[in-house]
């Protein structure tokens, strides 16, 4: 189990799931304290997503306690909205849903994103679904942000405001709990990195060492290999 | 319950409009029934019996018979499981098909999501089942005929609980299924099965739609209380047992 420092918001204590004879998750524990910014690296199908389903409550069938002294704001890996509703609708809805959205900080996020508000969901884009979803996560005000892939499926130039945003949440002091599946944006994230593979932990760094990003990829690549502990 | 209203608007106007026009088409043809009754003297003997159990008059209250015998006997009363399936199907199974619970439960959580859409749900059908029961009051005050509302609570009661009974079977079909479609089909399933196995003379208590169409009523002035006891204890039990699936299930796995 990795020990950092601060208030425990979240405990995670030998976690497992498996889907049918497939284990996705084996055994992992972890805690995340107040102020943490936890990067779980690994690659695709790793188990990175079923952790936070776990976590979210979502899957219910696995083995393991978790311990979460919080409401989070959550962002999944699969971002879907509701392709009937505006824009518009959809944060009024998530305003009745969530009174803890700050409507106007959102609205200004969407239009920082060229959304336009009385757009039906049904005619963006998947980069401007996710962005929709990114922006209706940070608005909401929680005391720890899970997000499961942010980055995924973005344009390049959405994929760096998205990873500045999610940077100045953590400026700010919040908890972030966060997926990632590829080593380019880790470097980007002063956090605490686990890499995950085939269910496992199989690298905890609580200081992060300075290395350029080709040097990350290529350190990744050897813990992936097991050839790195 | 303003995203649930909000996702049913469509549905909720489509039934209202749809009810509206097959009442007002049925009010529009009263007379063809009871003129080729007339005709034939053994249906007028029967016709007769009943209205003696109801303790109606053939001449003077013909419009208030023709209501309770046609209306919830027949068109209305027929339709009240097909309204609760249309209401019920879509508010687990549309989420699961579009993969947004998770937009939910991450937001309010199971129980609160459980609860907020079946009282929705609820809420919208037993208001549409009450407007079509007592609608027939204001049609008749509004085209000056004459209506006795003496055995409009029977029926009432008998097509809420039908219609209770026929949401929270679709309801919990909703929870189990991911897709929109097989809801329908089990329900419709269950719903047809169940109407045949209660041609069986012993085996009619399975028809749901005996007490739905207020048989008992008609027979005998009285209303079943003990059938509609039975109808009301079970769908509250599959309604618990769809909350405990609910709340065990795995979602975006």
């Amino acid at each position: 189990m990795t020990d950092f420092d601060g208030k425990l918001v979240l405990r995670v204590e030998n976690l497992s799931k498996s889907y049918d004879y497939n284990k996705a998750v084996d055994g992992i524990s972890f805690d995340v304290k107040e102020g943490d910014f936890i990067i779980l690296l690994g690659p695709n199908g790793a188990g990175k997503s079923t952790i936070l389903k776990c976590i979210m409550n979502l899957i219910k069938s696995y083995t393991g306690k978790i311990s979460l002294d919080a409401s989070p704001a959550y962002l999944p890996e699969k971002k879907n909205l509701y392709f009937s509703y505006t824009v518009d609708k959809l944060l009024d809805i998530s305003k009745s849903l969530k009174f803890a959205l700050n409507v106007t900080k959102c609205a200004s996020l969407l239009k920082e994103f060229d959304i336009p508000l009385n757009e039906k969901i049904s005619n963006l884009s998947l980069n401007e679904v996710s962005l929709v979803y990114f922006s209706l996560v940070i608005s909401q005000s929680s005391s720890i942000y899970i997000f499961d892939e942010p980055t995924w499926g973005l344009d390049p130039l959405y994929k760096e405001k998205v990873i500045k945003y999610i940077k100045n949440l953590s400026t700010d002091g919040n908890t972030i709990l966060i997926t990632i599946h590829e080593p380019y944006p880790v470097n980007e994230f002063d956090g605490k990195l686990l890499i995950i593979n085939e269910g496992k932990i199989v690298y905890c760094q609580k200081e992060r060492d300075s290395l350029d990003n080709k040097s990350f990829a290529d350190f990744y690549k050897r813990v992936l290999k097991g050839e790195t502990k | 319950m303003k995203k649930e209203f909000y996702d049913m608007r469509v549905r909720i106007l489509l039934i209202l409009i749809i009810m509206m026009i097959i009442f007002i088409s049925f009010g529009a043809v009263q007379q063809l029934p009871v003129n080729s009754n007339s005709a034939y003297n053994e249906v007028q003997e029967q016709l007769s019996q009943e209205y003696k159990r109801l303790d109606f008059s053939p001449e003077e209250d013909g419009w208030t018979y023709y209501i309770y015998s046609q209306w919830f006997s027949n068109t209305f009363g027929l339709l009240v499981p097909i309204i609760a399936i249309i209401i019920a199907f879509p508010l687990f199974s549309s989420e699961s098909e579009n993969n947004t619970l998770v937009f939910l439960v991450t937001r309010k959580g199971r129980s609160f999501t459980f609860l907020n859409k079946v009282f929705s749900g609820l809420f919208v059908l037993l208001l549409l089942l009450i407007f079509y029961s007592v609608f027939p009051i204001f049609y008749s005050a509004l085209f000056s005929k004459s209506f006795l509302p003496d055995f409009l609570p029977h029926f009432s009661v008998s097509i809420l609980l039908g219609g209770l009974f026929w949401y929270s079977i679709t309801l919990l079909f909703s929870i189990i299924f991911n897709d929109k479609v097989k809801p329908i089909l089990a329900s419709l399933g269950i719903l047809l099965i169940s109407t045949f196995i209660g041609f069986i003379n012993k085996l009619d208590f399975i028809n749901t739609y005996n007490f739905i169409k207020g048989r008992e009523i008609l027979n005998s002035g009285k209303f079943d209380l003990i059938y509609s006891l039975v109808l009301l204890i079970i769908s509250m039990f599959i309604l618990s047992i769809s909350y405990l699936v609910f709340k065990n299930k795995d979602i975006d796995i």
